[in-house]
């Protein structure tokens, strides 16, 4: 008995292969967007760098008080600051590399990096 | 047959290497810092350029901007405050100031701007911004009255009040000058820098200063993308490429603001009425020289829906983007064709033509 040239099995392996082609494609060509860790920049004292992937809650000095930054699960934001308008923690949060926001009356940046290409080279705002 | 089932499955393992072997394995050589510098963060962008130099150049940056602010800062204590206090002085009868050649060349441009603008960007407006608590780094909770509004109006003086000659900057009229020039100094310092940066040998980098900037040649073998931000949502509206040496400038009723019985009140004031300009979110500009830039997209958020391409074109400026409240687009024809839109349906746009 002759076995078939292409097995169903073979088929299926197939169609897998060629339906995962653009995600691979995305994944290997594509910008990578996602950041890996949140810069903290404090007026007059060293940067901070925490990674993406480690959950903690910071209390961050700055001119007028304190700013409480949480990271979880990949992403980052203001949850407290010592400001009047509070548009730092509107800002909500921020997981793009690239991705930045400032309470700046506390003069603290929260900058998201990564290791590949942001979207923006600036942002204009 | 064993042959066909084997070359079915090279050819799949050929489209496997063909996706993955040039995959990319290097980040860009570029170098990235922010500064608080100028009162706000400064975040500059440097091609190819390793950390140690651009380290070293940050640093200048930051002194060299902390020193223009301290310069022409319009309410703490320095050489702007000297020559506001000196055109205002009542005892002094000339009301006349020298100031350097250098100083000169800025305030002649911030004047020669205004008049192109119908003295919609207005560099004198320093007693109605500091009633409104503008000021200060946390502005005022309540707004000002009516009255106070009316009586800080009155007491400024016009544009013809005040003449420059041979470095001597002269009060003609009978009502105190307080310059302010916010709304145009940020654009002179991003000037300055880039100039500094190619002096220090950089041809490809973008200076940002609190969302304001200027670019300049690009990211090696791509142009630099710029996004521009939504001015109801956090993330980005729209965005284009540089191409080779441009300031993009917004200004915005979200950038410095109080909310007072559910009205916002922002930084941009008209200064024929004395309240906030209403009609528009926000004003993008595109030109080739920052301080340019920085007034126009003042004066053109000040002059509205209506009247901002008379003053576009009358301030020599072709690539402008209005995004209306309700976040339709208003746009020149040139920008237009670059402009490309990050958001979800894409917005209304009305190309409007200069006159």
């Amino acid at each position: 008995m002759t076995r078939p040239a292409i097995t169903t099995l073979d088929m299926l392996l197939i169609a897998i292969a060629i339906a995962a082609l653009p995600l691979a494609y995305q994944q290997l060509w594509g910008p990578n967007y996602r950041g890996t860790e949140v810069n903290i920049l404090v007026t007059g004292q060293e940067n901070q760098r925490h990674s993406l992937l480690r959950n903690q809650t910071l209390t961050v000095n700055g001119k007028l008080g304190d700013s409480v930054i949480r990271i979880k699960n990949g992403k980052a934001a203001f949850i407290n600051s010592p400001c009047a308008n509070k548009q730092c923690i509107h800002s909500g949060w921020l997981d793009r590399n690239g991705d930045t926001t400032a309470c700046l009356p506390n003069r603290i940046t929260l900058s998201v990096v990564g290791n590949g290409i942001a979207r923006y080279d600036s942002v204009n705002f | 047959m064993q042959y066909r089932r084997t070359s079915a499955l090279l050819s799949l393992l050929f489209i496997c290497i063909l996706v993955t072997a040039c995959s990319k394995t290097q980040d860009e050589p570029i170098y990235r810092n922010q500064i608080f510098a100028f009162g706000t963060i400064v975040e500059l962008t440097l091609f190819n350029t390793n950390d140690e130099t651009g380290d070293k150049l940050s640093s200048e940056i930051r002194l060299m901007m902390e020193e223009f602010h301290h310069h022409w800062h319009a309410w703490q204590n320095g050489p702007l405050t000297e020559l506001n206090n000196a055109l205002s002085d009542t005892k002094n009868k000339t009301k006349q100031y020298n100031v350097s050649t250098e100083d000169a060349k800025v305030i002649n441009q911030a004047l020669a701007l205004a008049k192109t603008s119908d003295a919609l960007f207005h560099p004198t407006l320093g007693k109605l911004i500091a009633l409104w608590g503008f000021h200060k780094d946390e502005p005022n909770t309540v707004p000002p009255s009516a009255q106070q509004i009316v009586d800080t109006l009155n007491s400024l003086p016009s544009l013809e009040d005040i003449s420059i000659e041979n470095n001597t900057i002269s009060n003609n009229g009978d009502k105190p000058i307080h310059f302010d020039f916010g709304g145009f100094a940020k654009g002179v310092i991003v000037d300055r820098t880039i100039r500094f940066l190619r002096q220090s040998g950089v041809e490809n980098a973008i200076v940002n200063a609190g969302g304001d900037l200027r670019a300049i040649g690009s990211a090696g073998n791509r142009p630099w993308r710029i996004g521009i931000r939504h001015p109801r949502d956090l993330g980005v509206f729209a965005s284009l490429t540089i191409d080779n040496d441009e300031a993009v400038f917004t200004s915005g009723d979200y950038e410095r603001y109080f909310e007072h019985n559910g009205q916002r009140y922002h930084h941009i004031i008209d200064p024929r009425s004395g309240y906030p300009a209403n009609t528009i979110a926000s004003v993008t500009v595109v030109h080739n020289d920052s301080a340019t830039a920085d007034a126009a997209a003042t004066a053109l958020f000040i002059a509205g829906k209506q009247h901002w391409p008379r003053i576009a074109k009358s301030m020599g400026i072709e690539h402008v983007m209005i995004i209306d409240k309700e976040n339709k687009v208003e746009i020149t024809a040139k920008l237009a064709q670059r402009m490309e839109y990050e958001v979800t349906p894409p917005p209304n746009i009305e190309i409007r033509h200069l006159p």
